[in-house]
């Protein structure tokens, strides 16, 4: 791992100890990346959660992808690090799924840092999207849907969740009780954890 | 949600969001059961991680040894090609060092600086030193830039 300037960025030993301590919280992460695999269906064929993992945790070594343990947990800087390379596979393979390379290792490029792995806390508006990921997205969105249409409160709160409505702000638009929506939101990421290979 | 792609990856964002901060707030016993009710044995799950962390740690610590290999390659190389440029008398390796000595005294390590008794160097001490100095970017150059 190359040492880094930024104060703020890990250590080698801060990252060495955080990968020690997630125990059972890898779960969570294998989950995940189930998740993101179905999400971006037809492109990450041939992958499996763990290669998102890897990858991450690579990028994170590398420095490619920094952890700033003041803005975030080892495993959400983990999960936005999976996102992030999940969401490039539509960008980095076009639309030909034959072009996705069968190993982990080969999901990004590994030669310098890569500007499209970019913190979702650092760079929250990011207009860099290709005609591909969009087209992955809009997919992406109408899996999901399907997925959750025979269950129309989940499928409600899908709507609004999109619309990057608030948990309170479902409630109130819903006239449901929060834990209600909350629940609705469990059972979308059940449902598509369930149908996730 | 909207039908517009343009909208599509801003839309995806915001859900998978709420599906991570979802995960995030999960009992580590709701995921096992999630993983269980998918077909997933939560054991050989945590391996198959594990193994994925050995991977990554595997391939960043190869990778860097193959970055080392290539710098000691080069630095190799650099020596040995300036094996032929150096002169062929004692004297005139001696002058040479100390010619580099006093241009760059300020920028030397404190290896070369404390060198006080550069006149007892041996041919091989001199010629050794120079291939090192030169290798470290230190040699004059045939055009007068060195150093």
């Amino acid at each position: 791992m190359s040492e880094d300037k930024d104060p703020d960025c890990a250590s080698e030993a801060e990252v060495r100890s955080a990968i020690a301590a997630l125990g059972a919280q890898k779960l969570k992460l294998l989950t995940w990346g189930k998740t993101l695999l179905w999400t971006y269906g037809a492109f990450a064929e041939g992958r499996e959660p763990e290669d998102l993992y890897q990858e991450a945790l690579k990028r994170t070594w590398e420095r490619k992808r920094k952890w700033k343990p003041k803005n975030c947990s080892f495993v959400e800087h983990l999960m936005g690090a999976m996102k992030s390379i999940a969401s490039h596979l539509p960008e980095k393979y076009g639309e030909d799924v034959r072009n996705v390379p069968l190993r982990g290792s080969d999901l990004a490029d590994s030669s310098g840092e890569d500007e499209n792995l970019v913190d979702p806390i650092e760079n929250v508006a990011s207009n860099t999207l290709t005609p591909e990921e969009e087209l992955a997205a809009k997919q992406a969105l109408d899996r999901i849907e399907k997925l959750m249409e025979d269950d129309e409160e989940a499928f409600s709160v899908l709507v609004l969740l999109a619309q990057r409505k608030t948990e309170p702000e479902i409630t109130e638009d819903l006239n449901l009780p929060r834990k209600s929506v909350h629940a609705a939101i469990e059972r979308i990421r059940y449902k598509i954890s369930k149908t996730a290979k | 949600m909207s039908k517009s792609a343009d909208n599509a990856a801003k839309e995806l964002d915001a859900v998978l969001d709420a599906l991570q901060k979802s995960l995030l707030e999960a009992s580590e016993e709701d995921v096992v059961k999630e993983l269980r009710a998918a077909g997933v044995d939560p054991l050989k799950a945590m391996e198959v991680m594990t193994f994925a962390e050995g991977n990554a740690i595997d391939e960043h610590f190869c990778r860097i040894r193959e970055r080392l290999a290539q710098q000691r390659a080069d630095t190799m190389r650099k020596i040995k090609g300036v094996a032929g440029q150096l002169p062929l008398s004692k004297s005139e390796k001696l002058d040479l060092l100390k010619s580099i000595y006093a241009k760059n005294a300020q920028t030397m390590t404190t290896q070369f600086r404390d060198l006080t008794s550069l006149d007892n160097l041996g041919d091989a001490e001199l010629s050794s030193m120079l291939q090192q100095l030169a290798a470290l970017g230190y040699f004059p150059h045939a055009d007068g830039n060195g150093g």
